[in-house]
């Protein structure tokens, strides 16, 4: 067993739990939920500690960076900020690592949390501290449903799979990419801002056989090959770029510079956890922490994430994390020591891979014509170009629907409506199409049945449905509740419009001329 | 420093309308930093430094620079007005990436008189209304202020004003016949946290100004687009 991991699991089980010795006034007690994330932020720091350095030389500071966790009951809990923002409270009898803990319960409703809570985010501004704007790892937690599954996931999920799925190493591997985005800013300016592209088929298509590329050069054991398969992810991305325009190409591979390497760090802790210790088994109060017991089912999962990102037609941005990880773990073999000043530099990945590689353009085109039949390009194709004309149909039947709008406002649950709505889409950006309607969505008390008629989900928080034929002077729905307050406030209300019949435990209509606004204003009963 | 060379320079005046304004935002219930903007607004060129960044019209010109204060770079653009039809993405590539509200405004008359920096300002509030966030503006305006209201719009808030305020102004132009001395826009936007933005005019005075406030100052250097001032 690794001493040091020892040591770990001691400061958490101490340094949490440590109470304000003397300290007379009653104590906060935190609920089994947010004292698990306490754990999970103090163990990826521990695991820095060790692994910081080896993974990214220099980088330090990763403990100063303060978390913000949103939690689906409105509590939010904050760890480590030097000037906490009103509304939060310090709770004396914690802290983590010898930071503050804090708590803002002033939106909290009465929800049990369901574990295993999961989720993401990213650093932002929060509060200010000597003038300056505190960047922040914001974190967004969302109760993973016991019958959830990856996107795109048609089989079910057996018990292996759906613990690996629900492990919090999970969330300790989000955390430590996201501190690691905090190093980023500190040591590189972007210079591009973020890819926001729609595909096309040739994309989708050549974007696939570059994944499909890095992974067999990831997985190649043998060095020639390996390059062989790089040099084929350098054309293809050529030929896919045919399809970009040239501030699209440096957002892309800034993308991978970003979140890339971030994942990349990702990797690097389960290869360095798997390679210094011993996993065991912990006993923490957190029964999905398993002490990184399953790090090579875990990276196996990693790879999964990148089967799945580099076949999925509509993504692009999303794609840059495994394939700039994939290009960071295979520069540690082709190029020993690219990460001195990369940075400073300021060279893509994709550069520094093909500059390792030195492809004259007459192999280029011998290679181009290769790709064809080594990588099944004409099934690849045939499936992405199939889904794209799907997709582009699907806006076309949307756009030509005028009439009433009923806008249906979920951003108070704080919930993402697309991961509980269910039914076939296509996304543009972060709106999405479901040509066949939303069979149902449900987030706690709050419920839509949709009939079988276009709907959109558009800004992650609302749900849109036009009614083409509304009766003139008539609301266009019909509306049963317990309870009213006020002139437009409604409980248990259960509204039966022609495209949809949502249950919610309290909403707030509003009506103008052409629009019928639906605000949810509480997603459990009151 | 570009500032104080430009001021020393010219020989000749000429006449404008200086307006200093502070903006104050609050977001997430956390008040930012106030930042404090001055505009010389001429017949020929208006002069505007906020922040790191100077920008001057030049209707003569029809050219607009932007300068960043703290080195010697400039943006060249051609000076037009912001277009006021609503486009429609035809980009299928950046379709859906960005929503920008369509505000349906209402307008509420009060009765409310205040006394803003020694104006007296009447008091309206409006409502904005789009699918995915809303938007309420409380507004103080006046008509009793040394400048020439109309020369303000016509050269400058036309060319500045957010969608927001120029959809305001096409939906209830009279508004123009009035200067804004405050504003508060408190937004719900359709994904991020409550946005305050409050202005105040803390300063409305005609003055004289050196005519080479208006000229591009010498040794600057050209960059080919505003986006790279920000690196």
């Amino acid at each position: 067993m690794n001493t040091r991991l020892i040591g770990s699991v001691l400061v958490i089980m101490t340094s949490i739990f440590l109470p304000a010795a003397g300290n007379a006034v009653a104590q906060d007690t935190l609920s089994t939920a947010l004292n698990i994330d306490l754990q999970r932020i103090d163990e990826t720091w521990n695991l820095l500690d060790q692994y910081a350095n080896e993974i990214w030389p220099g980088w330090t500071g990763y403990a100063d960076v303060p978390f913000l966790i949103d939690y689906p009951d409105g509590e939010r809990m904050l760890i480590g900020h030097p000037n906490p923002p009103e509304g939060f409270k310090c709770l004396n009898n914690y802290q983590v690592h010898g930071k503050k803990v804090y708590l803002d319960s002033r939106n909290e409703i009465a929800l049990a949390l369901r574990l295993p809570l999961l989720g993401g985010g990213g650093p932002i501004p929060f509060g200010i501290f000597n003038g300056v704007p505190v960047r922040t790892i914001h974190i967004q937690l969302t109760s993973l449903e016991a019958d959830s599954a990856m996107p795109g996931d048609s089989t079910s999920i057996d018990t292996g799979a759906r613990r690996i799925q629900t492990a919090s190493e999970n969330q300790l591997l989000i955390y430590a990419h996201e501190l690691y985005h905090c190093y980023q800013y500190k040591v590189y300016e972007n210079r591009y801002g973020n890819l926001q592209y729609n595909t096309d088929e040739n994309y989708a298509t050549y974007a696939e056989i570059e994944g499909l590329a890095l992974e067999r050069a990831y997985t190649e054991t043998d060095p020639r090959r390996m390059k062989e398969y790089l040099r084929d992810f350098i054309v293809a991305r050529d030929l896919k770029r045919r399809s970009m325009d040239t501030t699209e190409q440096l957002q892309e591979s800034e993308e991978e510079l970003m979140e890339g390497m971030a994942t990349y760090v990702e990797m690097k802790i389960l290869d360095l956890v798997k390679v210094h210790h011993t996993p065991v088994a912990r006993s923490s109060g957190d029964p999905y922490f398993f002490g990184f017991a399953d790090v090579d089912s875990l990276l196996q999962a990693k790879l999964r994430k990148h089967e799945y990102s580099r076949a999925y037609t509509m993504d692009s941005r999303g794609k840059s994390y495994t394939f700039g990880a994939l290009q960071g773990l295979l520069l540690d073999r082709i190029t020993p020591g690219w990460k001195t000043d990369f940075y400073r530099n300021g060279i893509m990945p994709d550069r520094l891979v093909a500059n390792a590689l030195h492809i004259s353009a007459a192999d280029k085109s011998i290679i181009a014509e290769g790709l064809k039949t080594r990588y099944a390009y004409d099934s690849i194709h045939n499936k992405h170009a199939g889904l794209i004309r799907e997709r582009d149909s699907a806006l076309e039947s949307i756009r030509g629907r005028k009439g009433l709008s009923f806008i249906i406002d979920l951003k108070r649950t704080n919930d993402f409506v697309t991961t509980h709505a269910d039914g076939k889409f296509y996304s543009f950006g972060i709106m999405y199409i479901y040509p066949a309607g939303i069979k149902k969505m449900k987030i706690e008390d709050v419920e839509l049945t949709g009939l079988n008629t276009p709907m959109v989900v558009d800004q992650l928080y609302y749900m849109k449905w036009v009614d083409t034929d509304p009766k003139p002077g008539e609301d266009n729905y019909e509306l049963k509740y317990s309870r009213k307050e006020g002139e437009n406030v409604y409980y248990d209300a259960t509204l039966t419009a022609g495209g949809f019949i949502l249950k919610a435990p309290k909403l707030e209509i509003a009506r103008s001329h052409d629009r019928v606004k639906i605000t949810i204003l509480s997603k459990v009963h009151i | 420093m570009v500032v104080l060379m430009v001021m020393c320079l010219g020989a000749d005046v000429l006449a404008a309308d200086h307006l200093r304004s502070e903006t104050k935002r609050t977001y997430a219930g956390t008040a930012w930093p106030s930042r404090v903007s001055d505009a010389w607004i001429g017949e020929n060129g208006v002069y505007l430094k906020s922040g790191r960044f100077i920008t001057i019209f030049r209707f003569d010109l029809g050219k607009r620079w932007t300068i960043r204060s703290d080195s010697t770079l400039y943006a060249e653009e051609p000076l037009t007005a912001p277009g006021t039809d609503e486009q429609v993405d035809t980009n299928i590539h950046k379709l859906g990436f960005s929503y920008t509200p369509r505000y349906i405004w209402t307008l509420e008359r009060t009765d409310r008189i205040d006394t803003v920096n020694s104006l007296i300002c009447q008091k309206i509030i409006l409502h904005g209304d789009a699918d995915y966030s809303t938007k309420t503006t409380e507004i103080w305006l006046t008509k009793n202020v040394p400048v020439d209201i109309r020369q303000i719009y016509r050269s400058f808030v036309d060319y500045t004003a957010d969608d927001d305020w120029r959809s305001i102004y096409r939906e209830f132009p009279d508004l123009k016949d009035f200067l804004v001395v405050r504003s508060i826009e408190t937004e719900e936007p359709a994904i991020a946290s409550t946005t305050v933005v409050e202005k105040t005019i803390t300063a409305a005075e005609r003055v004289e100004t050196p005519a080479a406030m208006y000229d591009l100052p010498s040794g600057c250097k050209r960059v080919s687009s505003r986006d790279d001032l920000y690196k």
